[in-house]
């Protein structure tokens, strides 16, 4: 196409004082790009990082390719598709190949570190008394004074695992107890400790760590140390201000938090009045997989399954989460409790798509012609039409929620006058094939308004010629009606009907709304419900009370994608029909 | 019409009559039917509007005929500091114009370039998007909620309980259908237009503005008019990545609404029903003439 050519050239020679502005915006838009982009890989966010580096390749391209005029066009409408309808499906489909749920949320280099976090109190370490200072420039330090005899012993509500990521608020429904992960106690004894069994030798001297720096032995009244007070500790220490009681305790919680020292000895403050040093409780090896419990000497093997498991069976907790391949979709078809349920799910939800849009349409239909005959008159007509139109464009969830009082079994309405009327019981709703009726006419109540209008619209472009020359040949009103109007309709209209199907088959308010998917299925091994739709079953398979089955749900939306693809043949054959305009 | 002319010419014959006694009945048939619709469609509504002016908030069948009338529920919305529905409309606008502003805009330049330009992977980029239009987003939930929270470990703004991440998930949903429609209108606008401008040395910005835009202002006022409802009536997204109940939007507002105090304050939640419909139904009703033909575009086309 010659025409655009020129058009082409016409806007890549824009003002070249532009490229002065942009070349340098662009240049430190980059350098704060590829600081975030590098961020990014170094907490382990593959995903995340990569759609990084491609929309910035994509801006790049955008500013500086000469060609890229169309490219820049779309761009905009290019890094949303991307990155919020794209990579989600594409992930789906790697999720269902994973472990991913509430017990395995963090990656294996997560796990690593949420170990190396967990120090305890080794048995027999000695008791230190100790007073807080804090440096002119900010900063803690401890000095330690030994106390001779006494045991370190930790309370419970010390010492605890610092928290990870956002992700582990999560609830952990059935965390496999850990049989030594908790250092709040104790450990038992072990013989291979010598140092064990002889706690607080006399010879200790006092110590002064700075957090997170040095440990050196001190004697108050030399060096930076001033003299002692009543309890022996230094009254003052150059550099630094000691906290005084009421200090200290009312910032307890951020003393107890911080360590003091560094590897090899490190400090905490364990109570009120006692620190003591501590250690790892786990030795990690992150290239031969392991994770060794110092306290006796258990080998942990990171484990296919997602755990570290010990040769005796035990487990660690927190598991990691690990490419498990297509274990999900066994259990979908193979386990007899999960394999009813999702079949049964998946052929209502079959049923629900073609049946309620089948009524939509036929509905839909006998109205459009009905409010077209002549014996509407065209003013009453609009009027009608408005009316009928009401729950389109009225916001579904509200009509939904209505509709859901209005089924209420104790307070509900419908099921009222039914009751009233027919002596009809009232739990009928809660029966499965009651309350799936009941979806069907909220369902149709919903969608039916949108058929009369394309009904409407399409019946209106059925060339007048054509219904006159049937009526000359002498063909009544129904056999014009089925041999000319509705294939010319269908043929319109058929990918809008298509997609509805789809939106039904989806129909996530309606399912999850009206009933919550319920009543229960009995014996199911998972959240499913009688009228629940595939749809509102992941839903509650990944977000429901306690349930994190990110990897199951994402294995049954992959199958909602499969079962979709005959919609998406039909709709390529329509993309085909209507490229053949350009 | 022109049938009539046939009619008249036959007035008199057996057929004729034959006829205007099945009319007759054709037409109570056809009132029966319509009275029908109505009130199927009618109950459910009615029903909720009752409700919410009903002092004492509940349905049951003996106040079905309001015999007295009050505003407290719609009060209620505003002063009960349990209920933040002043909020929840807030932020539900906000969101929701938002939105409509980054959709229609965007609409607007990927439907210009795949009806004005051809370049390299066009057939492709547009069938991928007819595609996408198959798969909603909600489908991908469980994904998007991961990738939201690893975004917001390093990105506190694009992940968990942000407004930003709800507006981007929201475009992203929105583009596919949107450009679909757009650029099938603009391709019913005469290239020849353009093209004389092209000659006489426009710019594709100047073409852009000045001449297409004009042209296709009621499809984007469709675009907008869909957005802005898809957007103002979203649940899913918002309850999976919204936890602080100040954030919410109107839906998942009423929906806890609905779920929590349902026995109780059935009269509240339909007062704020019947607020929180207003906004789509005035906005529908305005933009009325072109969201039809718009809908039925693709019926009338072919």
């Amino acid at each position: 196409m010659p025409r655009l050519s020129t058009a082409t050239a016409r806007t890549t020679s824009t003002k070249p004082w532009l490229r002065f502005v942009l070349l340098p915006a662009l240049l430190a838009f980059d350098v704060v790009g590829a600081i975030w982009v590098w961020s990014t890989f170094g907490q382990g966010l593959w995903l995340v990082g990569s759609l990084l580096i491609l929309v910035l390749a994509g801006i790049n391209v955008a500013v500086i390719a000469k060609g890229a005029t169309a490219f820049r066009w779309m761009l905009p409408t290019l890094v949303f598709m991307l990155v919020f309808t794209l990579a989600p499906i594409v992930y789906t489909g790697f999720i269902a190949l994973t472990n991913y749920n509430g017990n395995h949320l963090l990656t294996q280099q997560q796990a690593y570190s949420s170990f190396e976090r967990q120090t305890h109190v080794p048995d027999g370490t000695p008791a230190y008394a100790w007073a807080a200072y804090e440096a002119e420039g900010g900063g803690l330090a401890l000095y330690l004074i030994p106390q001779l005899g006494e045991e370190a012993v930790v309370p419970d509500d010390l010492l605890g695992e610092e928290p990870t990521d956002g992700e582990s608020a999560q609830p952990d429904p059935e965390a496999t107890p850990s049989p030594t992960a908790t250092e709040t106690e104790p450990a038992e004894p072990t013989p291979t400790d010598p140092e064990a069994d002889e706690p607080a030798t006399g010879d200790l001297s006092d110590v002064f760590a700075t957090a997170g720096g040095e440990v050196r032995e001190a004697t108050a009244g030399t060096d930076i140390f001033g003299a002692p007070d009543a309890n022996g500790f230094p009254a003052t220490i150059d550099g630094y201000t000691r906290l005084d009681v009421v200090q200290a305790v009312t910032r307890i919680s951020e003393l107890s938090a911080t360590s003091f020292g560094a590897e090899p000895t490190v400090y905490r403050v364990i109570s009120g009045s006692r620190a003591a040093a501590i250690e790892n409780v786990y030795d990690i090896d992150r290239d031969a997989g392991t994770i060794t419990d110092r306290r006796d000497g258990t080998v942990y093997s990171a484990d296919p399954t997602g755990y570290f498991i010990a040769p005796n069976g035990d487990r660690l907790t927190p598991a990691y989460q690990t490419v498990i391949g297509i274990d999900n979709f066994v259990q979908l078809f193979g386990n007899e409790k999960i394999r009813g349920p999702f079949l049964e799910i998946l052929l209502w939800t079959l049923i629900f798509a073609v049946v309620v849009v089948v009524l939509q349409f036929a509905l839909g239909l006998l109205y459009a012609v009905v409010i077209n005959s002549r014996f509407v008159n065209p003013v009453a007509a609009r009027v009608v039409r408005a009316v009928l139109l009401l729950p389109y464009v009225i916001p579904a969830y509200l009509m939904i929620l209505v509709w859901a009082a209005l089924f209420n079994q104790q307070t509900g309405l419908i099921t009222a006058v039914l009751d009233t009327l027919f002596g009809l019981d009232p739990s009928w709703i809660n029966d499965g094939n009651g309350a799936r009726l009941a979806m069907l006419v909220v369902g149709l109540w919903l969608g039916f308004p949108y058929f009369l209008l394309i009904n409407t619209g399409a019946l209106q472009a059925v060339p007048g010629e054509l219904l006159e020359a049937a009526e000359v040949d002498g063909a009544g009103v129904f056999v014009r009606f089925q041999r000319v109007v509705l294939p010319l309709l269908l043929r319109s209209i058929a990918p809008l009907i298509v997609l509805a199907a789809a939106f039904n088959f989806n129909n996530f308010l309606l399912a999850y709304l009206l009933f919550g998917g319920n009543p229960p299925k009995l014996g199911a091994q998972v959240p499913a419900g009688e009228t629940d739709l595939l749809i509102s079953f992941t839903y509650k398979l990944s977000f429901d009370f306690g349930n994190s089955d990110y990897a199951l749900a994402a294995a049954v939306t992959v199958l909602i994608f499969l079962a979709l693809t005959p919609i998406v043949v039909s709709q390529l054959r329509y993309y085909n029909s209507w490229r053949g305009e350009d | 019409m022109t049938a009539t002319t046939v009619h008249e010419v036959r007035r008199n014959s057996p057929a004729a009559q034959r006829r205007r006694r099945n009319d007759r009945w054709m037409r109570l048939v056809v009132v029966v039917l319509i009275a029908l619709a109505i009130i199927a469609t009618l109950v459910p509504i009615y029903f909720v509007v009752i409700a919410a002016v009903n002092p004492t908030g509940s349905l049951t069948t003996s106040n079905l005929l309001p015999r007295t009338f009050t505003l407290d529920n719609f009060a209620q919305l505003f002063i009960n500091p349990n209920v933040p529905f002043g909020l929840w409309f807030l932020n539900s606008l906000k969101i929701s114009l938002i939105v409509t502003a980054i959709v229609t805009l965007v609409v607007f330049m990927s439907a210009y370039a795949f009806s004005r330009m051809r370049f390299r992977g066009r057939e492709g980029v547009l069938m991928t998007i007819v595609l996408l239009q198959v798969f909603p987003n909600i489908l991908a939930m469980v994904a998007i909620f991961l990738l939201v929270s690893q975004m917001g470990s390093l990105t506190p703004a694009l992940g968990l309980n942000s407004h930003l991440t709800i507006i981007f998930i929201y475009v992203g949903g929105a583009l596919g259908g949107n450009i679909w429609l757009l650029k099938g209108y603009m391709d019913s606008v005469p290239r020849e237009i353009d093209e004389s401008a092209t000659i006489d040395g426009a710019s594709h910005w100047i073409i852009f503005s000045r001449l297409i835009f004009p042209l296709v202002r009621p499809m984007l006022a469709v675009v907008a008019v869909l957005t802005f409802s898809g957007a103002y009536s979203e649940i899913l997204v918002m309850q999976v990545l919204v936890r602080d109940r100040e954030a919410f939007t109107l839906p998942l507002g009423l929906y806890t609404m609905s779920q929590s105090e349902f026995l109780t304050d059935f009269g509240v939640f339909s007062a704020g029903a019947f607020v929180a419909a207003l906004p789509p139904l005035i906005l529908f009703y305005i933009s009325q003439k072109w969201l039809i033909s718009g809908l039925t575009q693709g019926a009338v086309k072919s």
